[in-house]
């Protein structure tokens, strides 16, 4: 311990601490923040909807605004969060909302809103809204966050927002919904009759702009909050802006700008570069940790396909082949089984022309525990579509084509003829 | 905080071992992934890591999870039980949601902040979708103000969606190379000693060879090559030379053989005969169009005239047999099954042919579109390989190619 200057950049980079300062997010805040505090205010229902790529700093800011509204009007108002991945659907929603009320006002067990029935639960939820009831629970308005909200207009009719929205416009108390999602067309994904008692106030969270933009955003995550006093945490300041166009973190930055300018992808590129380390001797040199560099990155084709065993990768080539040649988009292994018997005796026949030493060509045995460990790697895929009957024929779809192995593998690698038709 | 000297990383994995200290003793964050191909020492590494830095943690198996809910539940409890915040019998989990909120509450009302590690070892073989478990424990701070939880999901398939939409830092365990596989192997005991004078070396010299034998087969996977070694090296040193180099030009052949990969037991299929005639019947009349059946299976002289075949011969089809069945008609069978039957066989009373009929049902070796068999709208389909049907021929000796059109 005894690096707070580190541990307090770490838990920001990891988001287990909001970061203060918000870059380029200011004017919605205002326009959210003002709506929010006219409902707890006025009683009066509204809606809004916030859009912007994932990180970009909606639920930063939500939280912002909410933490305002908190000090402004503690005990006023009641929040209620869902989030449309984690209640994957319109019941696990409503039992979550139940259940935030429940720990809010105290219910003891016999006057719970939430019950073993669903019907019942809505109903209890519902009711609530009404003027004499709601009274009893000392709040004066209720706002509700919905993050990934477009998660819940896939399930049928979309109960869930069209009871929430129609609160919001008919309620005698006041209720706003606020919705967060990542797809720019959340507001289309309403149906109808949703849609019409939706305010249709839409916000966009820009993904940064420019290279300038986003270092900004990168160099404020990595700077020590200005109500944090800690020693040193100027001249850490002033060295982050420095590092910031240095080799190191500047090529971290860019490689994160030019691929997904995510800047949760960020924190975890940066973070274990700074793990243990002490604040004094911040360098350039951190971050150009061939270690770290190479073993903190993400699972995919490229990392897998070095793990392949020679029959394996002969198994892979050779569905990508019957695939191209037959136009198909998936094979079994039947299809690769054929084809490998071709090429693999074609092979054996040439090598011992040459060398007296043929090519060890497997049993079916060994090829069906090599195409079902390329399965289990996901290297072959499911076509998705339901297949019964027997395993040899299901279809399975070869993640990688012909083109994408063949720049996999060293040109001396004696299957790299393979790679052509 | 833990010192990192004591611990001992296993051998070719000290970098890895080094990153998983600096990711969980300083400030740790919500999530991370471990992943690298199958058996490479992810969990191992890991493992040995927890124990000895005396971190609080908890694991849970996620291939013998059969449901999301099963693995929360587990989780849950373990938790509790590990960090003694509440009673382990009692807690129910039945989504993730419940499974954070309950965590939250146990954690605030006990005042437990130490941190504790939650493992979910092979997340990627849970059958069911593990959408939101990676949604939900990936940003636990920010959902829920949980920070002291963090969760290592251990997988070895390309990155899920989930987690490339809401990013974690990673560990990579790089395959081993193949000098780093014979160390590996070769460190550990044999089974059984070998009765000459140096019996480790014996073993490592066998693990080195065995290991550029089978390479194109087990690749670097440790725990394929120690269950090949395992099983060749009792056929090794029987009758041990001193000298391992005359010992393996002895030996040669156990390499090129197959034993050591897991047998597969194929007894004898128990089929009658009149059953092997009914599957092969039932083969030909899959994969062959009705249209030729007169030229294969007619006695009458002009159905074997030659016919043009109209096909056009431009685009490469793709070889019949190499895809799912067609389907057939019920008497189409039938009338095959009588043609190919051999004389002194011909008469088969039609109860036998009804019993052997739904026993080959029943054992899905045919399968039925429809539940009722006398339905004229019910199609049949073969539900065999190519290689039992062959083997099937043979036994009632008759040459199968001879009858297929390709």
């Amino acid at each position: 311990m005894g690096q707070p200057i580190v541990d307090h950049v770490v838990d920001k980079l990891f988001g287990k601490r909001q970061p203060e300062v918000m870059v380029g997010i200011d004017s919605i805040f205002d326009l959210v923040y003002d709506m929010l505090a006219s409902t707890i205010t006025l009683r009066r229902g509204d809606s809004c909807m916030i859009m912007g790529p994932r990180s970009a700093g909606k639920t930063l800011m939500v939280s912002k605004v909410l933490e305002k509204l908190n000090s402004n009007y503690s005990d006023d108002f009641l929040t209620i969060k869902l989030n449309g991945t984690i209640h994957a659907d319109d019941k696990q929603a409503v039992r979550a909302i139940a259940r935030q009320i429940d720990e809010a006002t105290n219910n003891q067990e016999a006057d719970k809103l939430e019950k073993p029935s669903m019907a019942v639960t809505m109903q209890n939820f519902l009711t609530l809204f009404e003027q004499a009831n709601f009274s009893e629970t000392n709040y004066k308005s209720v706002v509700f966050i919905i993050e990934d909200i477009d998660q819940f207009t896939s399930a049928g009719k979309q109960t869930l927002l069209y009871n929430l929205l129609d609160l919001s416009q008919s309620s005698v108390i006041g209720v706003a919904v606020v919705g967060l999602s990542c797809r720019m067309n959340a507001a289309e994904l309403l149906e109808k009759r949703v849609r019409s008692r939706f305010s249709q106030r839409l916000y966009n969270l820009p993904k940064p702009k420019s290279r300038q933009d986003f270092v900004s955003r990168c160099a404020s995550l990595l700077q020590v909050d200005p109500s944090v006093q800690i020693d040193g945490a100027q001249e850490w300041n002033t060295k982050i802006t420095r590092l910031m166009d240095q080799d190191g973190l500047g090529d971290v930055v860019s490689e994160v700008y030019y691929t997904s300018k995510d800047l949760r992808y960020f924190g975890t590129r940066v973070g274990p570069y700074l793990q243990g380390k002490n604040h004094k001797d911040l360098c350039a040199e951190w971050f150009i940790d061939s270690v770290i560099s190479k073993l903190n990155v993400p699972s995919s084709t490229d990392t897998l396909l070095p793990s392949l065993s020679e029959l394996e990768w002969a198994l892979l080539l050779c569905s990508a082949r019957a695939s191209t040649r037959y136009s198909i988009d998936s094979v079994n292994l039947v299809l690769a089984q054929t084809e490998y018997y071709a090429m693999a005796q074609a092979l054996s026949i040439e090598r011992s022309s040459v060398t007296g030493v043929g090519y060890r060509v497997w049993s079916a045995k060994a090829i069906r525990l090599a195409w079902e460990r390329l399965q289990q790697l996901e290297l072959l895929v499911p076509t998705g579509t339901a297949q019964s009957g027997q395993e040899d024929l299901k279809m399975l779809r070869p993640e990688t084509g012909l083109q994408e192995l063949r720049g996999f593998l060293p040109p001396n690698h004696p299957l790299f003829s393979w790679t052509r038709l | 905080m833990t010192n990192m000297d004591c611990v001992e990383a296993p051998i070719h994995r000290e970098p890895q071992a080094k990153l998983l200290h600096s990711l969980l003793s300083f400030s740790a964050p919500p999530a991370f992934g471990i992943h690298g191909p199958p058996s490479s020492g992810k969990t191992s590494t890991l493992m040995r890591y927890l124990e000895a830095s005396g971190i609080n943690y908890s694991v849970v198996s996620c291939d013998q999870c059969t449901t999301t809910r099963i693995l929360l539940q587990r989780a849950l409890r373990s938790i509790l039980a590990k960090t003694g915040t509440g009673t382990a019998e009692e807690a129910v989990a039945e989504n993730v949601e419940i499974f954070s909120s309950v965590i939250y509450t146990q954690f605030t009302g006990n005042n437990y902040t130490t941190p504790h590690v939650l493992v979910l070892d092979r997340i990627d073989r849970l059958p069911d979708s593990n959408a939101e478990i990676y949604s939900c424990l990936t940003r636990l701070p920010e959902l829920y103000g949980i920070t002291n939880l963090t969760t290592i999901f251990v997988y070895s398939t390309p990155e899920s969606k989930q987690l490339i939409s809401s990013p974690v830092p990673h560990v990579y365990f790089p395959p081993y190379t193949q000098d780093e596989a014979i160390s590996i192997v070769g460190s550990t005991d044999p089974t059984v000693s070998a009765p000459v004078p140096d019996p480790q070396t014996y073993w490592r010299e066998f693990v080195r060879v065995a290991v550029l034998a089978l390479n194109p087969h087990t690749g670097t996977d440790i725990r394929l090559i120690s269950k090949a070694c395992s099983r060749l090296w009792p056929l090794f040193i029987e009758d041990a030379d001193p000298n391992f180099n005359k010992q393996y030009v002895s030996k040669q052949k156990i390499f090129q053989a197959e034993d050591f990969i897991k047998q597969l037991d194929s007894s004898d299929d128990g089929l009658s005969q009149v059953q092997k005639y009914l599957l092969v019947a039932a083969y030909l009349a899959s994969y062959n169009d009705s249209r030729y059946d007169g030229r294969f299976f007619s006695r009458a002289k002009e159905a074997h005239a030659k016919r043009r075949d109209t096909r056009p011969r431009n685009t490469v089809q793709i070889p019949a047999r190499s895809l799912a069945p067609p389907t057939f008609e019920y008497e189409r069978w039938l009338a095959i099954f009588h043609a190919l039957l051999p004389d002194p066989l011909t008469f088969v009373p039609c109860t036998d042919v009804g019993t052997s009929i739904s026993t080959l049902c029943a054992q899905n070796m045919v399968v039925m579109s429809q539940e009722d068999p006398l339905d004229s709208r019910t199609k049949w389909r073969i539900n065999i390989s190519w290689g039992l049907v062959e083997s099937l021929a043979k036994d009632i000796g008759m040459y199968i190619e001879e009858y297929i059109l390709e």
